[in-house]
C-alpha cells in the first residue's frame, strides 16, 4: 500500500491525463486577446467617466445618513476599488484598479496588482505589481494627479500590500523571501535607497485538529506608520534607520489591528485568553473579539462581531475575519466582511459602533462586484469633492 | 499582433497545449473548467505576447496557478464534481482496493481549498520544490509548508478510507 502523497501523485496523473487540448483554442486565444486590448485602450480613455459613475449613487447616500454610527457629520469616501471578474474559476483577474484623483473627485483605471491607503494629502499612494508580472519585487509611486507611477525594485516581494509615510515619502513591507531578508523593507521614494529592519519573532504552537505547525509572532503583513519619521510594528517603534525607538502600550498578547488617527490607542484583538482584558483568544468559530485601548493601553471598550459567511462552499473555508477599512469618527469604523458575503447587486460594507459593537450594513457600490477596497476619512477631502462621493 | 507572430503564438500553443491543460485538469478536476481556465491563461498570454520576456509557458503557468488560487475572491461556488462513470474493477482484490481508494481520493482531493489543491498540484503532480511552489504561488516556503500539512490532513479527515498503518507513518519530504 502506498503513502499518501503517492496516492496523490498518482491521482492526479490519472486525472490530468483525461484531458484533452481543445481544437482552435489558440485562435481563440488570439482573438481574445486582441478584444481585451482594445478593452483596455478604451477604459483608460473612459475611466474617469465610468468610475464617478460607479462611486456615486444616491441610494448609498441616503443610506448612511440613517445608519452612521459615530460622531455626527463622520463620512468616508472610496480611494480605491478593484472589481473582481465574477466570471468563474476561468476568468482572468482583471488588472483594473479605479483609483480617485481627489482633485476632481473622478477615478482613473489603473493597471496594478494592489494599491494602499494614500498619504495624508492624498497625493500618493503605493501601487505593487501584478501577481504574474516577470519581477513581482517592484514597488511603485502612484500620482493621484496625474496618473503617473513611478517604479522601485525592492529586494523582494511584499508579503502584503506597503504602506506609505503620511508626507509620501516613504514605503515599508514585510519582505517575502529567504530568512536573510525576514523582516521589514523601508523604501526612499525619492532616493530609491531601501533600509531592512530585522525583526525577531517568536515561534507560536498553532494548528489543530490532529496538525500542529509552528507560526510566528508578530505575524508579518502590517506596518503602521506613527508619523513621517516612525513607524511601528505591532509594539515597537523604529525610526527610519531601522533602530528601535520606543515601544506602544499594548494589553499583553494582542496584535494590533490598526492605530486610532489621533494615536491615542488603537483596535486590537486578544490572542490569549489573557489578553485585551480576557477576551477569548480571537474569538469563536462563529464570532470575532475586538478591543479599544487607549494611549497608556487600557481596553476601554470591547465588542464581538459575527464571522461573515464563507464566500464559497469550500469545506475547508478558514473562516473569514472582518476586515477593519478605515476609522469613522471618534466612535466608529468600517469593516468589509468580503467579497462575495452579500447577495445582491452592490457591494456592501458594516459601521461598526466601537462603543457598543453594534453593526449596521451599507450598500455603497453597484455594479460587477468589488473584491479589493480601500476608503479614507472623508473629512480629508475638499468641500465639493467630499459632497460629492461620500458617504 | 502581426502574422509572424501570430503563427508564433500558435507553434507555442502546439508545442505547449497538452502539458498546460493537464496541470490546468488536475487543478480544477472538470474538463470544461480546465479549458476555461487554460484558454484565459492563454488569451491573457496573447494579449501580452510582443511584450512577454522569458518562457510564455512558465508565464502561462502562472496564470492558471492564480486565476485557481484566487478563486476565493469571487462569488463562484465550488462545484462538486462526480465522476462520470465508475471504474472497471479489476480481477484482483489489491487492486479493487487500490481502485477505490484513488477514486476516494479524487473525490476528495475536488474537496479541497483551491490554493490546498494548488499546492498539491506544484509539489506532487508538477514534482516543484518547496521554493519552487513558493514562487509559483506568490507565498513563502514556510506557507506552503503548512499548506501541504493542511491539505493531507483534511484529505485523511474528508476521506478516512485512507487511513492505514502505512499512512500514518508517512513523512513529508
Amino acid at each position: 500500500m502506498s503513502a499518501l502523497p503517492d496516492l496523490v501523485r498518482d491521482s492526479l496523473t490519472d486525472l490530468a491525463g483525461t484531458a484533452a487540448v481543445p481544437d482552435g483554442i489558440a485562435d481563440r486565444a488570439l482573438a481574445a486577446g486582441a478584444a481585451r486590448r482594445r478593452r483596455r485602450t478604451v477604459l483608460v480613455a473612459a475611466a474617469a467617466v465610468v468610475a464617478a459613475a460607479t462611486v456615486v449613487t444616491p441610494y448609498a447616500v441616503l443610506r448612511t445618513d440613517q445608519l452612521a454610527p459615530g460622531a455626527a457629520g463622520a463620512r468616508n469616501a472610496v480611494f480605491a476599488l478593484h472589481r473582481g471578474g465574477g466570471g468563474g474559476p476561468a476568468s482572468e483577474p482583471d488588472p483594473e484598479w479605479e483609483i480617485l484623483d481627489p482633485r476632481t473627485g473622478r477615478y482613473r483605471a489603473v493597471v496594478a496588482g494592489r494599491v494602499s491607503a494614500p498619504s495624508a494629502d492624498l497625493r500618493y499612494a503605493i501601487v505593487t505589481t501584478l501577481f504574474t508580472d516577470r519581477d513581482t519585487r517592484r514597488i511603485g509611486r502612484y500620482d493621484t494627479r496625474t496618473g503617473e507611477v513611478r517604479w522601485y525594485t525592492a529586494p523582494a516581494p511584499a508579503v502584503s500590500t506597503p504602506q506609505i509615510s503620511p508626507d509620501g515619502r516613504h514605503a515599508a513591507y514585510w519582505m517575502d523571501g529567504a530568512k536573510e531578508l525576514e523582516g521589514v523593507a523601508v523604501v526612499d521614494l525619492e532616493t530609491g535607497r531601501v533600509n531592512k529592519i530585522k525583526v525577531e519573532r517568536r515561534p507560536v504552537a498553532a494548528g489543530g485538529a490532529g496538525v500542529s505547525y509552528v507560526s510566528f509572532y508578530p505575524p508579518r503583513g502590517h506596518a503602521w506608520w506613527l508619523d513621517d519619521d516612525r513607524l511601528t510594528l505591532h509594539d515597537t517603534v523604529y525610526d527610519l534607520a531601522g533602530e528601535r525607538v520606543g515601544r506602544l502600550p499594548l494589553p499583553a498578547d494582542a496584535d494590533l489591528v490598526a492605530l486610532r488617527p489621533d494615536g491615542a490607542g488603537g483596535l486590537v484583538r486578544p490572542l490569549t485568553p489573557a489578553g485585551a482584558g480576557a477576551l477569548p483568544p480571537g474569538g469563536t468559530d462563529a464570532t470575532v473579539t475586538f478591543a479599544i485601548t487607549d494611549a497608556a493601553g487600557a481596553v476601554t471598550s470591547r465588542f464581538t462581531l459575527d464571522r461573515p459567511s464563507c464566500p464559497s462552499a469550500a469545506p475547508d473555508c478558514p473562516s473569514p475575519v472582518p476586515n477593519f477599512l478605515a476609522w469613522r469618527g471618534a466612535n466608529g469604523m468600517l469593516v468589509w466582511p468580503g467579497p462575495g458575503s452579500y447577495d445582491g447587486p452592490e457591494t456592501a460594507i458594516d459601521t461598526v459602533d466601537v462603543r457598543t459593537g453594534e453593526r449596521r450594513t451599507i450598500h455603497l457600490i453597484s455594479g460587477p462586484p468589488v473584491d479589493d477596497l480601500v476608503t479614507i476619512p472623508a473629512d480629508r477631502l475638499a468641500g465639493d469633492v467630499r459632497q460629492r462621493i461620500a458617504f | 499582433m502581426r502574422e509572424p507572430e501570430r503563427e508564433q503564438f500558435r507553434k507555442f500553443v502546439a508545442d505547449s497545449g497538452g502539458r498546460l491543460i493537464r496541470v490546468a485538469m488536475a487543478l480544477t478536476g472538470d474538463r470544461h473548467a480546465a479549458e476555461d481556465l487554460l484558454q484565459s491563461a492563454l488569451t491573457s498570454t496573447a494579449a501580452r505576447w510582443r511584450h512577454l520576456d522569458g518562457d510564455p509557458e512558465a508565464y502561462v503557468r502562472r496564470a492558471m496557478y492564480h486565476a485557481q488560487v484566487t478563486i476565493w475572491r469571487r462569488r463562484q461556488r465550488l462545484r462538486e464534481t462526480p465522476t462520470a462513470h465508475m471504474p472497471e474493477r479489476a480481477d484482483h482484490r489489491d487492486e479493487i482496493g487500490a481502485t477505490d481508494r484513488r477514486l476516494a481520493l479524487r473525490q476528495a482531493l475536488m474537496r479541497l481549498a483551491p490554493r490546498q489543491r494548488a499546492v498539491l498540484v506544484a509539489r506532487f503532480y508538477e514534482d516543484l520544490s518547496e521554493e519552487d511552489t513558493a514562487a509559483l504561488l506568490g507565498c513563502s516556503p514556510g506557507t506552503v509548508r503548512s499548506q501541504l500539512h493542511r491539505a493531507l490532513a483534511r484529505l485523511r479527515q474528508i476521506a478516512p478510507e485512507l487511513h492505514d498503518d502505512h499512512l500514518t507513518e508517512e513523512k513529508i519530504r
